[in-house]
Formats: structure tokens, C-alpha cells, sequence
């Protein structure tokens, strides 16, 4: 059952690194994401595993064999290390029909004719397309086409399945769709997948970890939950999490003996405890107060804001808060609207927000906010 | 009352009135009228002539041989031509020969797509070494006419077991001691090798172009899902490829059918009768001009077969865009161990092709007694004695020519001018096209736009030639203006082929986010589609201007003496002077490759760079 | 819309076709006519002065196959200023070029005042459809009967040659040494011929075999070379069938080009080859060693006499004797300066000044000068096989297609 392992990946072009020793180790059976920004490496990093590109250093092992290694000069071409690719232009063949496409895999690997009919009508009943076989790629839509790409890569029931986001050229509706039947295909084809994404929603989703990636560096590497609660830095913390991370900079921060940070923002004095105290205070500070941690309160529970902007969207509305200059994000349930203008009442809750080194971006604590 | 509230209350002329207007204004279409309009009358017309000449009878001896009148209709030329058994007369003058030339040319184009394609194919797949000398280097033997590959493999590959070539000995036996038989010096089998040779560039151009701009996943998909090298060659790569072929295939065909001077050539055994051939000595001969007619429709016919092949097979369901605005990172093949091997190969085969001709051209030049190493002067190249008086004008030096340095810039502006209008008009009829693809009109004018090359250029010279004597079109007679007509209408077609295949490969998107913005037409055509496909439209400039500097059946009737630099090297080969002929050459080639170099430091595009070098 | 683009496109071709069709009316003819025979009555003095008045400041267009007319041209100029086309005479065509482009004349387009033209076959219909006529200067004595109407111009001759080297050892005396068969004794089995496909010249003589002289030519010699008579046979038509048959199937090499064959390749020939080439290629070998061995003209041609085997004697005909003819367009726009021009080059002045003092070069009128070296016209008269004029325009096709074939089964 394949693992798969890379140690100090790294793919350099002339003098850009596009992947800057990667060290990642994939468990069996995982749907990985590899999130981040364009161009920070993840699309290479894929594709690398593959063995679409050669990367510059480094090894990569799948399932207990080495694939490649710069050292000894190991390098297994893509059609050996049994994968499966999903192309985020989806890569069919114009000249072929749905059904061609689908089953060129399978006779590829010399499959009677009935197993490879079988198979396709399966995949097609499966992902909603039977009635498109017999069509070319250049008549069906994207959605079409995507459903068809993904029945391609699935036929032959490859161990491991890339994915270079998929859903990218889908609209939103269909990516929802879509989204919830790769996390079903996940569940019942036992595969490992990969998925490369720029979209942290997807990421958080879909994944049962997430590697987080800027400039070809890994930021994080955790389960969704854990990065969205404990970011490591303030990358990580700006990135995940929908609205955004609302991140003031504290004023004049002071480390108290027991561990305690006071500071201000703008005339409010602000008094944060974490749960474990605080060993050296750096010279900026950051503090991390995610929008759910922010809630509308009544009259007298804490300082008045105006509000700035307020978004409905049925479920909940997201309204944005101006406090004496600050700007802040908060959710609020439920079917409800806030007049612009309007002054409301806010305060902070919760356990977990979060404070940063501004400097280095690193969390250094996380606690309770009090003002 | 009813249908008039349903007109809006407009008139049906006010209608049909906005119905024009709105037609109009899509630059597609005026395009595809005016192309219609000019190419109808300027092909068309031609074509017509050539079909009422193979229908009556001329001057100059068929009235005495058929006892009919002068001018009188009749199918006398064709039934002599077909089925004319008197000493199998219709067998030796035309069927025999039309075996002989559709083999040849079908053979050339195996040749040319096989070479060519295989390079292209490394060029932009494979890690291969050397890929900028091969780039560069492999358009030159389409640069160099025909007749002079051909003439070099004679040199090359006669020796003394071949009587029909004196038992001379050439270069391979003088190097090597190897001799050949003598079908490999004479005959279908060298004929069709120096066409497809000639004609392998093309190959490499069109199919190379293809494969640069396709889009990579395609072939790594199939990768993935364990196809074999070779499968993907065959299963993927090429059927996207195909209509490049097939495109290929059509022009070679086309040139290699109605090839006169490659076959004239390398006929010295007498044992391998072209159409061509058959076709010029009939042609020639006052008494079976109406023969001739009849031979050049049916060269027309044949490649009119192969256009309507083309057609079906690119407008079936099956064909594509493969540019999609989105740049894909191209993994090359590792060749391993064996690249420096196929590299050296391919190395050595283009070289030979190549530059070992353009050698021998100037030795040629500098030695009087052809062949012959101990007779080496410079005395063609500088000497101001008037070598040969039997030809017109200067006949001094090369270097002190002026005749043939004032021939040379005649040619130089000729060809620039034809570049310019056959290009232009390529892009434009292939915006046309490609916009309106699949419609009946544009299918009209992309075909018309492409018959002049299957007209042979001795007919198409001849037509203007009759032209330029009519009332009211005297003024064109000698003109260098008749020259640029012919020139841009004959070099049409490539131009127009490379302009449809650039903006059938560019999605319609590209240009829709332009016009979203409201930038007009003109201004979408030059900065974007323009430069996005750029290296090939280059390619549609450099091929008629390749063509033109090198071109003289075509203009040898109605060019001026001495105008363009073509009709001064026949002189000077007719006469004799074997030697300032091939230093002609030796400069037209040069000054071609020399324009190439230029526009590819200028533009950053070139023939070679459009595919990767 | 598709309705107007039909009625556009029809109404281009309705067009195109009415005036392809208006294309044809004919040019007056028998002005011209006149004007010859008046002008082949004057005298010198009275045709040059009526030439100069009737050109005025136009110029003469002449165009020929050879470019000693423009020489001729030049020295006219300076003899009676009268002023000529440079363009237009410095150009040289290939036969098949002028007759194509004299089909305009049909149809009363102007093309040219003189084109020098060769090929009695294809000549002779033009003159019949009333295209070209020949002008007879009436004071140049000693013009034979049949270099008249129409008049010659040039004689030119294409004789078998060969490699005079020690190591050839060709002993030619009779002309079916070069048909016959390998059995026979002097066979010659190397034999270099242009293809009559690529070369109007070499068809006519394959043809003029069938001819009255050449039939009875040939005859002479078969009796002098088998001993016995020629009897008919039911393969052949004639004796001239049977010459031309064997005669392509003796070929060995089919060349490219006479010049080229003469210069190059016969020198280097050590195999017996004969080749039959224009003479008049003859200055080119002079030329090619003058220049390879950097030798004055006297040394080269010295050299050149060393190499090239011409002066054999040899039954039944040395080789084929042509002409090149002076003829008026029946759209000429100048006549008499024409004609006067044409007079001019008969004469000893304008011929040298073309084409004088070259081998292979020879006028009509016996009083020009030939080369030194070089044989008289009458001797050629005599030993070659002649262009007939009244024979050749009869040929029909058949005999045509019968060359072909032989050549089509050469392998």
C-alpha cells in the first residue's frame, strides 16, 4: 500500500527555485491538498511525484520504492510508477470521442473488449455522463468534459490519484457538486489522492491534510482543522479561513510577569492571556482574532463600532465593523441585515485567538482576549 | 397589418438595407468579398482560358494536321491525348508518364513529411543536441531551386559503372570507391528523393508548428495512462498533427507533380518520362499546343482531388483548436545515451543536404574546366573581360557585374513586395476563414485562394503574358508591376495555408476578450493576434519571398531582360558560362539565408525559430 | 445575403467570359504584304531613306533567339540612326517563347517590328495563318533559291563530334555505324543526343530522316556500309523509320545541354563516345581552355583543334543543317526600317558585326565571311542532312508519336 515520501525535493530553473527543499511524507490511503498562492510551487511539487518533471535534487519514494533519486540517478518514467494525472485543463484527446478517451488506458493495458465496455458504462453511470460517449470533447461543456477527464483517470483504478485543480473552470454550483463527489470517490475507491489547489476552502474541505506552500517553501503541514485553529504562522493565518483572519497590530505590547500581554489599539486597552505564557516578547506583535471570535453584543458589554459594511447571505451575514479606525470582520448567524452606519456593540470571545511575532511571522501564543 | 407590426413598421428595402449594413460590419466578411471578388477574376479567369485553349484549335500547324479551322471548338486535343493508340501515342505521352509522376510525387512526399516530420518531432520534443545548427541549416535546400539539388546528386552519385553519365567519376566513388546502379544516379528514384528532399523544409515548418504550439498535457496524459513512446506517437501526437500533414502532403504534391526541371534533369538515360516533361515538349511544339492544354487540366484536376480531400478531411467533426491562451511548460524527451547518436545523425544527413551543395556550387564557380581541381581561378568572380557576348548586358566578373548586381536589387524588391502582399493577404483571408469556418463562402475563397499553386507556373506565366497584350491591359506589358501581380497571386497559397492553420489554432477567446474592450479590428489584428502567432506568420512573409527570389519558369516570359536576377542566370546557363551561373546561385541562396538571419535578429522570428531551436 | 453574393460572383463571370471572348479580331494583312513587296523593290538608298522618314524618333523592337542581333542593332544605329529597343534586344528567348508570345499578333496586337526565329516547322504555319512574313532584300546577289521566302538569316549546323585523345580510337565513316546493332563491324556504342522532348531542333532532324533527301541519303549509305540494297520492311515505313529507331535506341546518354556537353564533357570522354551538338559550341571549348590554361587565342585554339573531332568524312551526312530566320510580325509598326534592318544583316557589314568570324556561324549570302578553319556554307549544303521547309510543315503527329515511342522503349 503506497506511502509516498519526498526528502529535500528541490527544482531549480537556471537561477529560480521554483521548490526549495521540499520534505513532505504522504500516508497511504490520504487526501492530501497542496494549497498556496500561484507560483509558489505546488503544481511542480505534483507533478514531480509523477514524474512529469525532473526535479534538480532530492528523493522520492512511493510505496517503499524509490522513484527517484539525484543522487544515484534513479529516475522511473510517469507510465511506470502507477499513477493516475488529472489535468486542470483536462487534457482529452480532441480527436477522440468520450468513450475513446476513456477507455485508451484500459487498452492500453490490454483489457478485453467487454471489461473495458463494462468498466466505461460503469464510470459513466457513476459520474452522470452516459449519454456523452459518443460525443467529442469540442461538444460537451466543462463540466462534461470534467467528468469524462476524471472517469480517464480513474478507469484504471490507479493506487494514486494527482489532481492539478480540477475544479478550477467550473462554476460554482457544479464545483460544489463536483467537490462532494471526489470526497465520495475518495471514501470508495481506497486511493491515495493528491490535489493541488489554490483555493483554501477546497483545501479545508476536501483534504485529510493540507501542505501549505508559499515560494516553493512548506508552511504547514496538517489536518485542515488543525491549520485553520493553530496556524503556524501568519502566512498560514491569512490564507485559511473564509472571511480572513481579522489581524491587528498591537500597540506598545507589554509582557507582565505572569505571562500576560498588555496592550493598546488605538484608545482601548487590550489585555491578551495565553494558555501557555508567553517566554519572550517580541519586538512587534501581531494578534489574530478570527470574525467568529467577534460578536455583536448588547448595549454596555463592550465598545461601540460603527458598522462599516454588512453582507447577507442568507445562512449568515458578514459585517465588517469599524472600531475608532480599526476595521474588522465579524459573522453573525442567522437571517439578518445591518444598516451601514449603524452603531452596534462588540467584544471578543472565545479561546482561541492567536498571537504573532510580526517580524518572523511565527505564532507565539494563543489565548483569550480581554479588554 | 399583422406582418407589417411584425417588421417593426420598416419597409422591406429599409431591411434588406440593415441587413447589409450589419453584414458589413464585420471585417470577416468584407474581407472574404473583396478576396472573392479579386481572386475570382484573377484565377478564375485564367483557369477559364486554360480550358477554352485545350477546347480549339491554334495557330502554328494543328489547323494542317487536324483539317479544321483555326479557332474552331473541338475535343480533337483531348481524344488525341487519351486515346491516341497509334504507336501507343496516348500510353507513352500521357498515361505512362502521369503513373510515373504521381508515384514520384507521392514518394517525395513520404520523404518530405517522414524527414521533415521526424525532425520537427525531435526539434520540439526531444532533448536532441545541435537543435540551432539544425534549425537553422534545414531550410536551405528549399532555398536552393531544384534543378541544383538535383544536379548535385547527379555529381554526387555518378560513376564510372554508369554509362548514361559519360562512366564519370563522381564524389562518393572518388571518396569512397563505392559505386551505385544506375537507377540511384537516373530515374524515379533520385527524382523523387531530391523533391522530397527540396520539399522537406515545408514539412518541418508546418509540422513543427503544430507540435510547438500543442498543448503538452495531451501527451503526458497519455503517458500516465501507460501508453508506449511509440503509442502516443501514433495514437496522440499524430492525429493532432494530422491536418499539418495533410496540408504538407497537398503542397508537395502540388510542386512535385508538375516539377519540371528536377525530372528534365536527371533523365539522362532516357528511361523515366514525367508529365511535366510531356507536357512542356508539347507545349513547345507548334502542333500539339492544344495537347499540352489538355495535360495542364488534368495536372490541375489531379491536385484539385487532393484540395477536396483536404477539405472533407478538415472540416469533420473530429478538428480543433489546440491553442487555448494558456502556456504549458514542454517536458522533452530524454533521449539518454542515444541523442548524441541521432543527433550526430541528423547532423550529418541535413549538413550533406544542406551545405555540401552550396560547396560545390562555389567550386563550380571557380574552376574553368569543370571538374577539374588544377583549372582554379578567380577569373569569373573579377575579371572585367567580357567572358561571353552572347549574352545581354554586362557579362564581366560576377563581383563586377552590373547587370547582375542590377538584376540582383530588381529581384530583391520583387520578392520583398510579393512577401508583403501574399502575407498580408495570407493573415487576412485566414482571419476570414477561421472566423467563418465551415461556411460555403469562406470555403470558397480558401480553396480559390489556394489554386494558383496548383496552376503549373509555365501556364500561369503564359496566361498573364496573353493578358498583358489585350486591349486595355498594354500598359501592364514588361512592367515590374505584372511581375508583383503574378508573383503575389502564385504565392498566395502558402501564405494563405500558413495563416488559416495560425488562426485556426488560436481560440476564438483571445480575440473576444479584445473586442469586449472595443478595440477595433485593426488594432486586434497587429497587437495581439499578431504577435501571438507570430513565428508563423512570419513564415507566411518568408515563404513567398524564398520562392519568388528563386522563381523562373514563372516569370521567364514576362519579365525584361535583365530585370529579375533568375532570367539572368538562364542567360548565362544557356550560353555556356556554367561557372558565373552557379555563382548566381551560390549568391541568391546566400542572400536568402542572409534575409532569413536578418529578420531573426530584427523580429526574434524566423522560419527555424517558429519551432524551437 | 446570399443572393447578392450569387448575382456578384455571376456577374464577374458574366463578364470575364464577354471579354475573354471579345479577344479575337484580326490584324490587316495585306498592307503589310504590300508594303513588303515594295520595299523588296527598292534600292538601298531609297529604303533607308524611307525607313528614316517613317520611324522618325521611335525605336526598332526586335527580338531574337540569338544576341548577335543586338550587335547587328548597335552598328545599324551608328550606320543609319536609326534608334532601337535596348530592353527588348537584349533579351534571349527560347523558340517556343516567341511563338507563344507572337499568338497575340492574331489578334491585331502589337508585339514586335523583326523577331529572328528558328524551327522551319512551326514557322512555315505562322506563315501560312498570316502571323510572320519573310522579307527578300532584291539587291543581295547570290542568295540560292532555297534560303528564300523564307529568307535565312543564320545557318547553324549540329554535327556528330567527338574526342580526338589518344585514348579514343573512333574510326566514323559512315552514319549507320550509329544505328545498326553492336554486331555490326565499326559500330559505335557510345552515342550523346538532347533529348528531341527538350529540343525543337533535335525533332526536326529525327524527322527530316523520313524526308525525301534524307531517305535517299541514308539509302547511299546503307548500300556503302552493308553492301546490299535496302529492302522495305513491314516494320518500318521507310529507311528513315528505321534509322530513327535504331538510331535512339543506340543512345547512351540523353544530355542536358549542347554547351555543356562540348566544353566539359567531350574533352574528358576517353570512351569512343560520338556526340551530336551544335557546332557553334565550338568557341566555348576555345573559350573554356583559353581560360584554364590562361593561353593567348592562338594557343587555345590550337589546343582546342588538338581535342575536337569534326572533319571527318562521312557517308550519307556529318550532321543537320538549320536555319534561323528573319521574319516581320504582320503588327509591325516600323516596315521599311524593318526591312531595312533585315537588308542590313544579310550584308557582309551587319552579319560580321553579329555573328562574324565564329565557328558554326554562316550567312545565305556566300559573299559574308565564314571562320577561318571553318568549311563554306556549300560544303555544309552538300555533307549535312538540310532542313527541308517544303517537307517538315507536312509531318503529321504520327511520325511524332513514333519518335516518342522509341524513345518511351529506350531504357
Amino acid at each position: 500500500m503506497p506511502e509516498i515520501v519526498l526528502k529535500n525535493v528541490t527544482k531549480r530553473w537556471k537561477k529560480f527555485v521554483g521548490v526549495d527543499h521540499l520534505n513532505l511524507s504522504i500516508p497511504d490511503r490520504a487526501f492530501i491538498t497542496l494549497l498556496g498562492p500561484s507560483g509558489c510551487g505546488k503544481t511542480t511539487t505534483l507533478r514531480m511525484i509523477a514524474g512529469l518533471e525532473t526535479p534538480t535534487e532530492g528523493e522520492i519514494w512511493i510505496g517503499g520504492t524509490c522513484v527517484f533519486d539525484s543522487v544515484s540517478g534513479i529516475n522511473i518514467p510517469p507510465s511506470k510508477r502507477n499513477v493516475g494525472f488529472l489535468f486542470q485543463n483536462y487534457a482529452l484527446w480532441p480527436h477522440m470521442t468520450a468513450y475513446q478517451n476513456i477507455a485508451f488506458g484500459l487498452e492500453n493495458l490490454k483489457w478485453k473488449k467487454n471489461d473495458v465496455k463494462a468498466r466505461v458504462d460503469e464510470l459513466a453511470s457513476m459520474l452522470k455522463i452516459e449519454q456523452f460517449l459518443h460525443r467529442y470533447p469540442s461538444e460537451l461543456s466543462g463540466g462534461q468534459q470534467q467528468r469524462v477527464a476524471i472517469a480517464r483517470t480513474l478507469a484504471p483504478r490507479p493506487q494514486i490519484l494527482f489532481m492539478d485543480e480540477p475544479l478550477s473552470n467550473l462554476d460554482a454550483k457544479l464545483r460544489l457538486e463536483m467537490r462532494t463527489e471526489l470526497k465520495r470517490l475518495h471514501a470508495t475507491t481506497n486511493s491515495t489522492f493528491v490535489y493541488v489547489t489554490h483555493d483554501q476552502l477546497e483545501a479545508m474541505t476536501l483534504a485529510t491534510h493540507v501542505c501549505l506552500l508559499k515560494e516553493g517553501v512548506v508552511q504547514q503541514y496538517d489536518s485542515p482543522l488543525k491549520v485553520y485553529a493553530h496556524p503556524s504562522n501568519l502566512f498560514v493565518a491569512d490564507f485559511v479561513g473564509s472571511p480572513a483572519m481579522n489581524l491587528i497590530a498591537a500597540e506598545n505590547p507589554k509582557l507582565n510577569e505572569d505571562g500576560d500581554v498588555d496592550f493598546s489599539l488605538k484608545d482601548l486597552k487590550m489585555h491578551f492571556v495565553p494558555n501557555n505564557p508567553i517566554e519572550k516578547m517580541p519586538e512587534h506583535l501581531t494578534i489574530g482574532i478570527r470574525p467568529e471570535n467577534i460578536r455583536i453584543v448588547a448595549e454596555g458589554k463592550g465598545p461601540v463600532s460603527k458598522i462599516y459594511s454588512s453582507l447577507p447571505s442568507g445562512m449568515e451575514t458578514t459585517v465588517r465593523l469599524d472600531l475608532d479606525g480599526t476595521i474588522l470582520t465579524s459573522v453573525v448567524f442567522g437571517i439578518i441585515d445591518f444598516p451601514i452606519g449603524g452603531e452596534v456593540p462588540l467584544n471578543f470571545f472565545g479561546k482561541g485567538i492567536l498571537a504573532f511575532d510580526s517580524t518572523t511571522g511565527r505564532l507565539i501564543g494563543e489565548g483569550v482576549l480581554k479588554i | 397589418m399583422k406582418q407589417e407590426a411584425r417588421n417593426n413598421g420598416l419597409s422591406r428595402s429599409r431591411r434588406s438595407w440593415n441587413n447589409v449594413l450589419s453584414y458589413l460590419r464585420q471585417p470577416a466578411h468584407i474581407i472574404l468579398i473583396v478576396f472573392a471578388v479579386f481572386l475570382t477574376l484573377s484565377v478564375l479567369l485564367p483557369l477559364l482560358s486554360l480550358l477554352r485553349d485545350s477546347l480549339t484549335i491554334h495557330i502554328g500547324g494543328e489547323a494542317t494536321e487536324y483539317g479544321l479551322s483555326v479557332g474552331s471548338w473541338t475535343f480533337v486535343h483531348w481524344f488525341q491525348l487519351l486515346f491516341n493508340s497509334e504507336y501507343n501515342y496516348s500510353i507513352i505521352c500521357f498515361w505512362k508518364p502521369l503513373l510515373n509522376s504521381t508515384l514520384m510525387a507521392l514518394v517525395a512526399c513520404l520523404v518530405a513529411v517522414g524527414f521533415g516530420g521526424a525532425l520537427a518531432w525531435l526539434v520540439t520534443r526531444t532533448n536532441l543536441p545541435f537543435k540551432k545548427f539544425i534549425s537553422i541549416v534545414f531550410v536551405f535546400p528549399y532555398i536552393m531551386p531544384s534543378w541544383s539539388i538535383a544536379m548535385f546528386w547527379e555529381n554526387f552519385f555518378k560513376n564510372s559503372t554508369v554509362a548514361a553519365a559519360y562512366n564519370q567519376v563522381g564524389m562518393l566513388e572518388a571518396i569512397t570507391h563505392i559505386t551505385v546502379p544506375e537507377w540511384c544516379v537516373y530515374g524515379f528514384f533520385p527524382c523523387a528523393m531530391c523533391l522530397g528532399i527540396h520539399y522537406a523544409p515545408f514539412a518541418y515548418i508546418l509540422i513543427g508548428g503544430v507540435l510547438r504550439n500543442m498543448d503538452a498535457n495531451l501527451e503526458e496524459a497519455a503517458t500516465i495512462l501507460k501508453a508506449s513512446r511509440f503509442k502516443i506517437l501514433r495514437k496522440i501526437t499524430l492525429p493532432i498533427v494530422k491536418p499539418a500533414i495533410v496540408s504538407t502532403i497537398l503542397l508537395v504534391f502540388a510542386s512535385s507533380i508538375s516539377s519540371y526541371t528536377v525530372p528534365a534533369f536527371l533523365n539522362k538515360n532516357g528511361s523515366f518520362a514525367t508529365i511535366s516533361i510531356t507536357m512542356t515538349s508539347l507545349l513547345n511544339q507548334s502542333t500539339t499546343k492544344g495537347m499540352g492544354y489538355a495535360l495542364a487540366i488534368v495536372l490541375l484536376l489531379l491536385s484539385v482531388v487532393i484540395l477536396a480531400i483536404n477539405s472533407y478531411i478538415t472540416s469533420r467533426r473530429s478538428s480543433f483548436t489546440t491553442v487555448t491562451g494558456k502556456s504549458g511548460q514542454v517536458s522533452l524527451i530524454n533521449l539518454k545515451k542515444k541523442r548524441y547518436v541521432i543527433g550526430t545523425i541528423a547532423v550529418i544527413i541535413v549538413g550533406f543536404f544542406a551545405i555540401v551543395p552550396l560547396f560545390s556550387f562555389a567550386f563550380e564557380s571557380l574552376l574553368a574546366i569543370p571538374g577539374s581541381i588544377s583549372s582554379f581561378t578567380w577569373y569569373y568572380w573579377i575579371t572585367p573581360d567580357q567572358i561571353e557576348t552572347r549574352v545581354a548586358g554586362d557579362s564581366c566578373g560576377i563581383l563586377r557585374n552590373a547587370t547582375i548586381w542590377k538584376a540582383i536589387g530588381g529581384s530583391l524588391l520583387l520578392s520583398t513586395i510579393v512577401a508583403l502582399v501574399a502575407g498580408t493577404s495570407g493573415i487576412l483571408i485566414g482571419y476570414a476563414v477561421s472566423h467563418k469556418r465551415g461556411s460555403r463562402f469562406a470555403n470558397y475563397v480558401s480553396n480559390l485562394a489556394f489554386f494558383p499553386y496548383l496552376i503549373p507556373s509555365l501556364s500561369f506565366g503564359a496566361i498573364y503574358f496573353a493578358i498583358s497584350y489585350m486591349n486595355g491591359f498594354s500598359w501592364l506589358h514588361g512592367t515590374m508591376f505584372l511581375l508583383i501581380i503574378v508573383g503575389s497571386i502564385k504565392f498566395l497559397p502558402f501564405a494563405s495555408k500558413t495563416g488559416t492553420n495560425a488562426m485556426l489554432q488560436v481560440s476564438g477567446e483571445i480575440e473576444e476578450a479584445a473586442i469586449i474592450e472595443g478595440i477595433p479590428w485593426w488594432k486586434r489584428m497587429v497587437r495581439i493576434l499578431f504577435p501571438i502567432q507570430k513565428s508563423s506568420f512570419i513564415s507566411g512573409y518568408l515563404l513567398p519571398f524564398t520562392s519568388c527570389m528563386r522563381e523562373l519558369t514563372l516569370f521567364v516570359l514576362i519579365a525584361g531582360a535583365g530585370s529579375i536576377i533568375t532570367v539572368v542566370l538562364q542567360n548565362f546557363e544557356i550560353s555556356g558560362v556554367t561557372q558565373i551561373s552557379n555563382g548566381i546561385n551560390l549568391i541568391i541562396i546566400l542572400i536568402v539565408i542572409g534575409v532569413n538571419l536578418l529578420v531573426n535578429k530584427v523580429t526574434g522570428a524566423s522560419i527555424d525559430k517558429g519551432i524551437g531551436g | 445575403m446570399k443572393k447578392i453574393r450569387c448575382l456578384l460572383l455571376s456577374a464577374v463571370a458574366v463578364a470575364a467570359t464577354v471579354g475573354l471572348a471579345s479577344c479575337e479580331n484580326g490584324g490587316d494583312s495585306t498592307t503589310i504584304e504590300a508594303t513588303i513587296e515594295a520595299a523588296e523593290k527598292m534600292s538601298e538608298t531609297e529604303l533607308a531613306a524611307k525607313a528614316v522618314e517613317e520611324i522618325g524618333s521611335g525605336k526598332l523592337i526586335v527580338r531574337s533567339q540569338t544576341s548577335g542581333c543586338a550587335k547587328v542593332l548597335a552598328a545599324f544605329k551608328t550606320k543609319y540612326g536609326i534608334d532601337y529597343d535596348e530592353t527588348a534586344a537584349a533579351g534571349s528567348y527560347k523558340d517556343y517563347q516567341l511563338y507563344t508570345a507572337l499568338d497575340v499578333v492574331s489578334s491585331g496586337q502589337y508585339y514586335s517590328d523583326m523577331v529572328m526565329i528558328q524551327d522551319i516547322r512551326s514557322l512555315k504555319q505562322y506563315m501560312n495563318d498570316k502571323i510572320l512574313y519573310s522579307y527578300q532584300p532584291g539587291d543581295i546577289e547570290g542568295i540560292a533559291t532555297e534560303d528564300q521566302n523564307p529568307m535565312a538569316g543564320i545557318y547553324f549546323n549540329k554535327l556528330f563530334m567527338y574526342n580526338l585523345s589518344e585514348k579514343n580510337n573512333i574510326n566514323f565513316t559512315n552514319v549507320w555505324q550509329l544505328a545498326g546493332s553492336s554486331s555490326d563491324t565499326g559500330h559505335i556504342g557510345h552515342l550523346s543526343f538532347q533529348s528531341p522532348s527538350t529540343e525543337n531542333i533535335n525533332m526536326n532532324f529525327l524527322l527530316s530522316m523520313t524526308s525525301p533527301s534524307g531517305i535517299s541519303k541514308l539509302t547511299t549509305a546503307y548500300k556503302d556500309y552493308y553492301g546490299a540494297d535496302y529492302v522495305e520492311s513491314d516494320d518500318y515505313a521507310n529507311i528513315g523509320f528505321k534509322f530513327i529507331s535504331e538510331y535512339i535506341t543506340n543512345v547512351t546518354t540523353f544530355h542536358s545541354s549542347d554547351t555543356t556537353a562540348v566544353k566539359a564533357t567531350l574533352p574528358a570522354d576517353t570512351d569512343n563516345t560520338v556526340f551530336y551538338c551544335a557546332f557553334a559550341k565550338y568557341k566555348d571549348l576555345i573559350k573554356a581552355i583559353k581560360t584554364a590554361g590562361s593561353l593567348t587565342d592562338e594557343e587555345a585554339a590550337t589546343e582546342a583543334a588538338k581535342v575536337l573531332g569534326w572533319e571527318d568524312q562521312i557517308d550519307g551526312f556529318k550532321g543537320f543543317l538549320y536555319k534561323m530566320y528573319p521574319m516581320i510580325p504582320a503588327t509591325v509598326k516600323y516596315p521599311y526600317a524593318t526591312c531595312l534592318y533585315v537588308r542590313y544583316l544579310m550584308t557582309s557589314e551587319g552579319f560580321t558585326a553579329g555573328w562574324g568570324g565564329e565557328y558554326g556561324y554562316y550567312s545565305a549570302n556566300p559573299a559574308n565571311d565564314i571562320k577561318e578553319g571553318d568549311k563554306t556554307i556549300d560544303y555544309w549544303k552538300a555533307n549535312c542532312l538540310v532542313e527541308d521547309g517544303d517537307y517538315l510543315p507536312t509531318v503529321k503527329n504520327s511520325v511524332v508519336s513514333f519518335v516518342n515511342a522509341c524513345i518511351a522503349s529506350h531504357s
